[in-house]
């Protein structure tokens, strides 16, 4: 059986070390996951092609959705992350990381410049000059996050 | 009608700038928070909640504005309160003798009223007194007021007296600044026996007159003043 560690640094060798003396598999592309309470993910695995890659959030701009799937866009390329938006919503440090649409989260130190509109609404542009929006719903969620 | 577009538009241009300046506040604020990622000790209204109560603040000005305006030249002043509703007249223009009941009256002559002309000053007046007693519903006279100078006048000012036999004060009325037309017609009642004194000045902005020595009109362009004096019997 396989199973994917979403745990801190700290934690995860030891886990890994007795899920396997168990007889438990680990990979990054498992369909089971174990998560840490109150632990926040230092990175996503993100695949481009055949190939898995370790994705650290410091280096992702923005996930977006698309249909069935979830792009994470970082300063190196693109790559498909195998959770859903609102697992990711609950991994990523709220701190660091805002949901701002149905189909967006963004970290915050991936946000360049915000443009107000006179409707309830943000334009943000992002670091790598990707142009997303906040919409209305998250409008009041992103201005408390901002402390505005 | 001119003064009251210009303030209508320099309130508006007001509200714009507020709300032009107040947004890019807002955008400097929000993205200085992007960076420093500390709460402010207050939170911002929008950009767009700024809007709608500049939008609400402009009505509100604007008909303020209207009033002022409007009332401006319909302040009385009266010796004696009672005589409130007895002693009253209007000024109209051109346009409005053309509507409503006020149709029924000319300058060329009204029937139950003697006619009288007069020329002051390069201020023609052809005025009508009533033939009839005084009742609530017809003017006791009607003064057709036009300049016929060579001036190029732009506005006027009237102030009318109503005054009894022995020149002493009842009421009186002051409207100023006024764009001209061809004429103004001042319809007026009066319950009693008594004078109305209607002074009737013409003004050209460009003009620098000192034509009346008088300290108060000295260099305000005043080129014509007609004073008639309308005996109501």
């Amino acid at each position: 059986m396989k199973f994917k560690l979403v745990v801190s640094s700290k934690n995860y060798d030891p886990i890994k070390e007795e899920l396997i003396s168990k007889g438990f598999e680990i990979d990054e592309d498992a369909d089971f996951v174990i998560t840490e309470k109150d632990n926040f993910a230092d990175y996503l695995v993100g695949k481009r092609g055949a190939e898995l890659y370790r994705l650290p959030v410091s280096e992702i701009t923005c996930v977006e959705s698309f249909g069935h799937d979830v792009i994470a866009h970082t300063a190196k390329g693109d790559y498909n992350i195998n959770e859903r938006l609102r697992y990711l919503e609950s991994v990523l440090n709220p701190r660091d990381f805002i949901r701002i649409s149905n189909s967006v989260i963004v970290s915050l130190s991936g946000i360049e410049k915000i443009k107000p509109t006179m409707s309830a609404k943000f334009i943000l542009t992002l670091v790598d000059g990707r142009i997303v929006d906040v919409t209305r719903t998250y409008y009041y969620t992103f201005r408390d996050t901002l402390g505005v | 009608m001119l003064t009251y577009l210009f303030a209508a538009f320099i309130i508006i241009v007001i509200a714009l700038v507020i709300v032009l300046t107040y947004y890019l506040y807002y955008t400097r604020t929000i993205n200085r928070q992007l960076k420093n990622r500390q709460t402010l000790d207050r939170k911002l209204l929008s950009p767009a909640s700024v809007g709608i109560m500049m939008i609400i603040a402009t009505l509100f000005a604007v008909s303020v504005a209207t009033m002022v305006i409007y009332y401006s030249g319909q302040n009385y002043q009266y010796i004696d309160d009672q005589y409130e509703e007895q002693y009253h007249f209007q000024v109209y223009s051109p346009a409005e003798m053309d509507k409503g009941y006020l149709r029924q009256f000319s300058i060329e002559s009204n029937e139950g009223y003697e006619k009288h002309e007069e020329i002051i000053d390069d201020v023609k007046f052809t005025y009508f007194t009533s033939q009839d007693s005084y009742d609530t519903y017809h003017p006791s006279f009607i003064v057709y007021a036009e300049y016929i100078g060579e001036k190029n006048v732009l506005t006027y000012s009237y102030d009318g007296y109503y005054l009894t036999e022995e020149y002493e004060n009842i009421a009186v009325k002051i409207g100023s600044d006024a764009y001209v037309e061809d004429y103004i017609c001042i319809l007026g009642n009066t319950p009693t026996s008594s004078i109305f004194l209607l002074s009737v000045y013409y003004c050209d902005p460009e003009e620098i007159s000192d034509k009346y020595n008088d300290p108060e009109y000295v260099g305000k362009g005043e080129v014509a003043r007609g004073i008639l004096e309308v005996r109501v019997n």
